[in-house]
């Protein structure tokens, strides 16, 4: 095994309890720099961890920044409460309305593979419904308070090409899920599967259902390797932490991974959450560590996890997996032409109302997605 | 029926969040959320699994180092709000 980097302060305090610290005895971190760690910390969601840290003795903060970081962690457990208390009365109106739906992330983690929840937060809700249940769980938010952030590009988009919609209310935000990833690798994962693959855990009384131990690490990947460019230190740790702690099916890890096309993408999150944060990765990753990934693999990574995100990668590569030329004019129609409506609420986000604008865009990805290759 | 005989324990509804020397704590279909601060939040994690009032008044003044007089009042009024709040309720034990 070759021998793992020291890890950044942020690093180490996201690797908390899962490795031995870098120091006994650590030095007081001086006042000038709390704001910059501070500003990660609360960037990569770590206020529960470091707070373990520093009662472990780990992290040494000076008393105020240490009043500081107790108050940051009680605003997010606070939230995290509140969303908790809001799931319980979400699930309540879907159970009556007879809509399935799996908790993704947030809760269903905190509370099954973290020693305390509290070192885990989390700042909206994620649920998973079926497709053909997405009209009618749309509908039911929208009577208990929630509005959409923004409406659907075209008729049936959501359904046929998208991942997930936020919807806000003054309870907090819910991302309602049809799939666990945007773009191709959306296209690939079967969502059938995913309500196939269940567990059920306890919360306020309620029993929600949670994607099985093998799938919630599936996912982790996914989120920790394609969810932000630069990865968040938090889903790196969700990787570790779920895989050191729960019971996962290596063999239909493999076999999912395989056919949803994610051998990159893992090889990727254990990567990258092994070097970043300084742990070794469970023995079993190593096959993913090892393999050979080929070019056009890594292409379709690349257009996640970097700077060809911000210039349209993931819609190329999923241009590029949609089967069959209806679905990729469909999908080109959306993005060039969508609603009146989508083009206003974007406008209202900022973005300039523009159809022109909107087709100029898309055909600039692809120059610049020529001149890549 | 002696109240020795009488348990208590958090509700299954009940949501809550331990942040070292606080636990906040809500239910869902509540509009409030209280903090349980110093022993409060002690009594509240004793109440993790079912405990007598006496056995609560025992472990906490054990805790805290204070004698058992001192504190039953006091420990009773929390029971009995939190109780009122639906985080805490009663509960029979098969073997009782």
């Amino acid at each position: 095994m070759t021998s793992l980097p020291p890890a950044s302060r942020p690093a180490q305090i996201a690797a908390v309890g899962l490795r031995e610290p870098e120091s006994a005895s650590p030095e007081l971190v001086p006042s000038r720099d709390w704001p910059s760690l501070r500003g990660a910390v609360v960037g990569h969601r770590l206020t529960g961890l470091a707070l373990e840290a520093s009662e472990r003795g780990e992290l040494r903060l000076p008393d105020a920044a240490l009043d500081e970081l107790e108050e940051l962690q009680r605003d997010a457990m606070t939230h995290a409460l509140l969303l908790e208390r809001r799931l319980v009365e979400v699930n309540s109106a879907l159970t009556a309305g007879g809509i399935e739906f799996v908790v993704l992330k947030g809760p269903a983690i905190a509370h099954t593979c973290y020693p305390d929840p509290a070192w885990r937060p989390f700042s909206d809700l994620d649920l998973l419904v079926r497709r053909g249940q997405w009209a009618k769980a749309c509908e039911l938010l929208t009577t208990l308070g929630y509005r959409r952030e923004l409406p659907e590009p075209r008729p049936g988009f959501d359904v046929r090409f998208g991942k997930a919609v936020t919807f806000n209310s003054e309870e907090g935000t819910i991302d309602l899920h049809s799939t666990l990833a945007s773009g191709s690798f959306g296209v690939w994962i079967d969502p059938d599967v995913l309500f196939e693959s269940t567990e059920s855990f306890a919360l306020g009384g309620a029993k929600l259902k949670r994607l099985d131990d093998t799938v919630l690490l599936l996912h982790a990947c996914v989120h920790a390797s394609l969810g932000w460019a630069p990865p968040l230190l938090l889903p790196l740790r969700d990787v570790l932490q779920i895989s050191s702690t729960l019971r996962i099916d290596w063999e239909r890890f493999g076999e999912l991974a395989t056919r949803w096309h994610l051998d990159p993408v893992l090889q990727h999150a254990f990567g990258t959450a092994s070097r970043v944060l300084s742990i070794a990765p469970p023995a079993q990753a190593e096959h993913w560590l090892e393999l050979t990934v080929g070019r056009r693999e890594r292409l379709i990574l690349d257009a996640y996890t970097t700077e060809r995100r911000a210039r349209g990668g993931m819609t190329l590569a999923m241009l590029r997996a949609l089967p069959g030329i209806r679905s990729k004019a469909a999908y080109m129609r959306s993005l060039m032409l969508p609603k009146k409506e989508f083009l206003q609420a974007r406008a209202d986000q900022g973005q300039r109302p523009s159809y022109l604008r909107r087709m100029a865009t898309p055909a600039g990805w692809m120059i610049s997605a020529r001149r890549d290759r | 029926m002696s109240s020795d005989w009488i348990r208590f324990q958090q509700t299954e509804s009940s949501l809550s969040r331990n942040l070292g020397a606080e636990v906040i704590v809500t239910r869902p279909f509540s509009n409030r959320v209280d903090g349980l601060a110093g022993s409060a939040g002690a009594v509240w994690g004793r109440l993790a699994t079912p405990v007598s009032l006496p056995e609560l008044v025992h472990d906490i003044s054990a805790m805290y180092q204070v004698g058992p007089e001192e504190i039953a009042d006091d420990i009773k009024g929390l029971l009995d709000q939190l109780i009122h709040l639906n985080l805490v309720e009663e509960v029979i034990l098969a073997n009782d």
